[in-house]
């Protein structure tokens, strides 16, 4: 046990250099660090390790990374990307872990989630959510979740792709009619709006300009956040 | 994502601007999950957060036309749909479009109502009606054409039996809002408080909703006559169940404290303690006896309180003596009368005299409550002497139930620390 333990934390080393080498902590900051980090890598060799124990290692190595982040921009620095990438490996590894272990229990997915959106690491979460939807495809409120995100993200077929993969393992579900109905109604205003802004475009330019705009990029013109936060579900 | 612009006509017709497919969904959402009014009430209210775009008002009437074929026997169907023609013309008071949408949601309840004669179905047509009235505030004309128009259909919803007594509490708020005086509502009114005249809610509202009118010189004299008709009838009430009974109490005692409020707020000592003093005898002729009881020994205190509001305190002690041993016998009085007795600003505190109150009030609710007897101990500590206390001691050790007694000791011990 002790030496899987070692292993770990000898993964960590790198880190552990680069703050050192950057001045980020102290040398009794660091050992203090390293000491709870043994701590709770012990703590996950227990068999009898519980969903608590994870959560408490991931919210240790989350909050220490914002320490990281706010120690790097006290001292005038920018964070160190290797460092950020290697500590985000490393609560993803944790997280991982915690939902493999306990794939029943939804918030801790959602946390998984809410962690990789936070970091902006849309491929992770789309990959979350099919993952957790091959777990969970009975669940109506997930398949929304799923699909709030790919409206979000701007990703209108991905979504709709979710609501009707939906339907297939909740057919009676009526909260999915529901929000499955609101989508398409926020599709459409969606489209509207792009509709008037095309509209004022034609009206608003001449000839010349109209060639130079004959074919517009409509991504831009439904990037409005107001018009994404009215994209409003129950389940949140 | 990168289109070629369409022609504008295009556009116009295209299916998914229209809303073709959240119609697709609302149909196979009530062919797969059953066909109830409520769930179509969900998609209706989600739809509302759209009802700026073009495409709301063909979804819209889809789903309305659905409703209307499978829900027709629905009160909230027909009201929906009446509410939904008003919508359109929302925010164009005075215009022509609104008076016909006006005159088109009438005919929708004329027809519902022709369906469906329910009291609910009355309740909400008439409800729209006032609600329309407080609308056209801006136009006295169409105002007042829109109250003839209530006061007409009320008439009718009377006469067909169908008026509730929700919708009758709640036409007050309206009336009050637009000021209108009881004359103009009176045989609606007069119908309301002869079918509901033993329940305490519709007169409770109906009075409050005079006190707010009525304003001329006339005023007090109608409220008056109107609480003590009120009173007369509401004594006559006999109810079986419990629960009914407790709601009742409950709204009776609501009554009788806007009674005594008003009394006290608007007529003079003499008229007041007139009343006070009619209504501290038991009135025999009530069903309801434990009723009568209540209402007398709350104005017993009441008496008392608006005296010394007066500041007559030695016809404060001569109601006291008077009233106190004439039933019902209350604590509440009792301890009325010690609280004015002892009263810092009262400058002439006769000690016998609430010497005698403790020992009335003892001798009554001696066995039950350790408080009077601490009270009393405290007061012969303050004005009496500490032998007398003692005696108080002892007296309430005889007189006090073992439980009542031991807390007696416990708190009189307190005193001395």
């Amino acid at each position: 046990m002790a030496e899987l333990v070692q292993r770990n934390i000898e993964l960590l080393l790198p880190i552990f250099d680069e703050l050192k080498k950057d001045t980020v902590f102290e040398q009794d900051e660091l050992r203090q660090i390293v000491r709870i980090v043994q701590e709770h890598e012990y703590n996950l060799q227990r068999a009898d390790k519980d969903k608590e124990l994870f959560i408490a290692y991931i919210q240790y190595m989350q909050t220490l990374l914002l320490l990281i982040e706010k120690r790097y921009q006290k001292n005038g620095q920018r964070t160190n990307p290797d460092v950020r990438h290697q500590m985000i490996v490393k609560i993803k590894l944790l997280f991982r872990k915690a939902v493999y272990r306990h794939q029943g229990d939804l918030s801790l997915w959602f946390s998984f989630i809410n962690f990789a959106k936070r970091r902006s690491m849309q491929p992770l979460i789309g990959k979350l959510y099919n993952r957790m939807l091959q777990i969970h495809s009975d669940k109506p409120q997930i398949w929304i979740s799923a699909a709030k995100w790919a409206f979000e993200s701007n990703t209108i077929g991905v979504a709709r792709t979710y609501f009707q993969r939906a339907f297939r393992s909740n057919s009676k579900s009526k909260q999915l009619f529901v929000e499955y109905f609101r989508f398409e109604l926020l599709y459409i205003e969606l489209i509207s709006k792009r509709k008037e802004v095309l509209v004022k475009v034609d009206d608003s330019s001449d000839a010349s300009q109209r060639s130079m705009f004959g074919k517009v990029d409509l991504c831009q013109t439904c990037q409005s956040p107001e018009l994404i936060q009215n994209f409003v579900f129950n389940f949140d | 994502l990168i289109v070629d612009f369409l022609p504008e006509s295009h556009l116009d017709d295209d299916k998914i601007l229209a809303g073709d497919v959240p119609k697709a969904i609302f149909r196979s959402a009530l062919t797969e999950c059953g066909n109830e009014a409520e769930f179509v009430d969900e998609f209706i209210q989600v739809l509302q957060d759209f009802s700026e775009y073009k495409f709301y008002r063909q979804i819209k009437t889809f789903m309305l036309d659905y409703l209307k074929e499978h829900f027709s026997d629905r009160e909230s169907t027909w009201k929906l749909l009446a509410l939904s023609v008003d919508n359109n013309s929302v925010k164009r008071i005075k215009s022509s479009n609104e008076a016909s949408s006006f005159d088109k949601s009438c005919k929708i309840f004329a027809e519902a109502l022709e369906q469906l004669p329910t009291e609910l179905m009355w309740q909400h047509f008439l409800m729209y009606l006032l609600d329309q009235v407080a609308e056209a505030s801006n136009d006295k004309e169409i105002q007042s054409k829109r109250m003839d128009l209530f006061v007409k259909q009320s008439n009718e919803c009377w006469s067909k039996a169908m008026f509730s007594k929700s919708l009758f509490l709640k036409q007050f708020d309206f009336f009050e809002k637009f000021q209108w005086s009881s004359s103009d509502v009176r045989s609606g009114v007069n119908l309301g408080l002869k079918k509901w005249e033993h329940d305490v809610e519709v007169w409770h509202r109906y009075i409050k909703y005079v006190m707010n009118i009525e304003h001329d010189s006339e005023a007090k004299v109608v409220i008056k006559t109107l609480f003590s008709k009120a009173l007369n009838r509401l004594l006559l009430v006999q109810l079986d169940s419990t629960s009914l009974r407790n709601q009742f109490d409950q709204n009776f005692a609501q009554f009788v404290n806007l009674y005594i409020d008003w009394i006290t707020e608007n007529l003079g000592k003499k008229e007041c303690t007139q009343i006070f003093e009619k209504l501290c005898v038991i009135n025999t002729s009530a069903k309801d006896l434990r009723l009568a009881r209540k209402l007398a020994a709350i104005c017993k205190s009441v008496l008392l309180k608006t005296l010394s509001k007066f500041g007559d305190h030695d016809r404060v002690r001569r109601a006291y003596e008077k009233y106190h041993m004439m039933n019902p016998i209350s604590q509440e009085f009792y301890s009325q009368m010690l609280d004015l007795e002892l009263d810092e600003s009262n400058a002439s505190l006769d000690v016998p005299f609430a010497r005698g109150v403790f020992n009335q009030m003892l001798a009554h609710f001696g066995q039950d409550d350790h408080q009077v007897w601490l009270r009393f101990a405290r007061f012969e500590m303050k004005h009496g002497s500490h032998v007398k206390a003692s005696d108080v001691y002892h007296m309430a050790k005889l007189r006090l139930s073992p439980k009542e007694s031991n807390l007696f000791v416990q708190e009189y011990q307190m005193i001395h620390v």
